[in-house]
């Protein structure tokens, strides 16, 4: 748990997320780090609606990472899951100041390759951002929960309408 | 729900330490981790953020040994604890046989303690689970910290359902036996029960 | 790799003029085999080519002009030919003078062997 800077890092990262989007054709993406905390989402309804998405997304790329270490199989680069009409991409990045997971939901007018390209440029883009240059300093852990929260409450207050639809 | 099997005499039952965030039960696993020799449990597995918060379970495997010709088998798990994730909560809580409630012992934490155990109670009846079917042991953590609440005032608060309840301090391992051992007779019990057979839990750790 | 798609990946990478020749799976649009020249991203490729070629499918279907065949760029340093063969699309990288009828009779010839 990182980011006493929510508000400010949302509405930066609102441009690279939107243009992810457009160019990915995904429709909805959620941009965590670690520990599950929002950093920007397009495409949620509701702010408990993207809580479950952040928390299981960060639960499932910890599983993904620890059964790549128990196997040997060094670092996975995504996790995809293929559905019916719907697909899933998941995928962590490292930036200087912390580990980031980009999630992405896309149908049949886009393609796991085509999500991972524009994911990749994302991802560049994010690194070369000061605001993700610096190496964080150690949290306060009874702040922890405070902050998964608010920072759910900055990204959904009520005067920003947002990508939300 | 328990694993058994007649055919291999091999029963596995599925432990889940609840409670709020920071109240002890990743602890709790530690401790026994710890204590318990190497041939009686598997490795200990943790999901945890970079500040040591439980991010998903912490899940230990253990032997209990031969118990009325049945090979036994715990497997402890716990979960997160703020509310935050109370999605993988949910997921980790799945097929419990038994529930520890670790409850943090300091003032402060009342509510936090009432509000775990309400949201528990939410998560069983959601999946389907007779509340009142499910062992539960309630365990008082951090009794050994100044100003911690007495336990019969913990006690009368919290355990409204008069299940079993012990003082614990899993820091220093205090209690954290005990407490295991009463979740297992509990929950052993009531998968003999369901087999209609006699389980004899002995001291075997 | 098939011999199927190794020796189609082949044939096409031997036109006199051809840079780079890959098989692709149109779905998920990822390669599938490739023989790339030197500073060419394959992953990339794959990925818009297939996205490019199910669009202007969309088009051809939407124009009742029936199945697309093949899809051709012309660009300021060469050419690209997407042919498809669904699941999978065969996409040639070419220089500018190569022989574009060569190309196209190769391209079709991998496809048909695909298929």
């Amino acid at each position: 748990m990182r980011r006493g800077d929510i508000g400010r890092l949302n509405e930066l990262l609102r441009e690279p997320m939107r243009v992810f989007v457009r160019e990915s054709r995904a429709h909805i993406a959620l941009l965590v780090n670690a520990s599950g905390q929002v950093l920007a989402q397009h495409g949620f309804v509701g702010r408990y609606h993207v809580m479950n998405v952040a928390a299981l997304a960060a639960a499932a790329n910890a599983s993904a990472r620890l059964l790549a270490d128990l196997t040997g199989a060094g670092r996975w680069h995504y996790l995809h899951h293929a559905g019916r009409s719907r697909q899933l991409f998941l995928a962590p990045f490292a930036t200087p100041s912390e580990e980031l997971i980009l999630v992405a939901i896309f149908d049949e007018s886009s393609t796991l390759g085509l999500v991972e390209l524009f994911f990749q440029r994302f991802a560049s883009e994010i690194r070369r951002m000061p605001e993700f240059a610096e190496v964080l300093p150690p949290v306060s852990a009874s702040a922890f929960e405070g902050e998964l929260e608010a920072g759910l409450d900055r990204i959904f207050a009520p005067q920003q309408s947002g990508e939300g639809a | 729900m328990a694993l058994v099997s007649h055919a291999t005499r091999e029963i596995t039952c599925k432990i889940v330490y609840y409670g709020p965030g920071r109240s002890g039960k990743t602890t709790n696993l530690q401790h026994v981790h710890a204590m318990t020799p190497a041939a009686r449990r598997g490795q200990m597995v943790s999901l945890a953020t970079d500040t040591d918060r439980t991010l998903f379970f912490d899940f230990l495997p253990l032997d209990l040994g031969s118990i009325s010709g049945y090979r036994t088998r715990l497997q402890l798990y716990t979960v997160p604890g703020q509310v935050y994730y109370n999605s993988t909560r949910k997921l980790v809580l799945r097929g419990a046989d038994g529930v520890v409630f670790v409850a943090d012992s300091q003032p402060q934490q009342l509510e936090e303690n009432i509000e775990s155990l309400r949201n528990l109670h939410e998560n069983l009846i959601e999946q389907g689970t007779d509340v009142r079917d499910m062992p539960i042991v309630i365990q008082f953590n951090k009794q050994d910290l100044p100003g911690a609440m007495p336990f019969a005032e913990l006690d009368d608060i919290l355990n409204f359902r008069g299940v079993p309840s012990l003082a614990a301090a899993a820091v220093s391992g205090r209690g954290v036996f005990e407490t295991l051992r009463s979740i297992s007779e509990l929950t052993l019990r009531r998968v003999a029960r369901s087999l209609r057979r006699p389980i004899v839990a002995s001291s075997e750790r | 790799m098939s011999d199927v798609v190794s020796a189609a990946l082949s044939r096409l990478s031997q036109v006199p003029g051809v840079r780079s020749a890959m098989i692709v799976d149109a779905e998920a649009g990822v390669p599938v085999a490739s023989e790339l020249g030197a500073g060419v991203s394959g992953e990339a490729i794959a990925a818009l080519t297939a996205s490019l070629f199910q669009r202007t499918e969309q088009a051809a279907r939407d124009a009742a002009l029936g199945r697309l065949g093949s899809l051709q760029l012309e660009t300021d340093e060469g050419h690209v030919v997407v042919a498809g063969s669904r699941p999978l699309i065969v996409v040639v990288i070419a220089d500018r003078d190569a022989q574009l009828g060569l190309i196209r009779l190769e391209a079709d010839r991998a496809v048909e062997a695909l298929r």
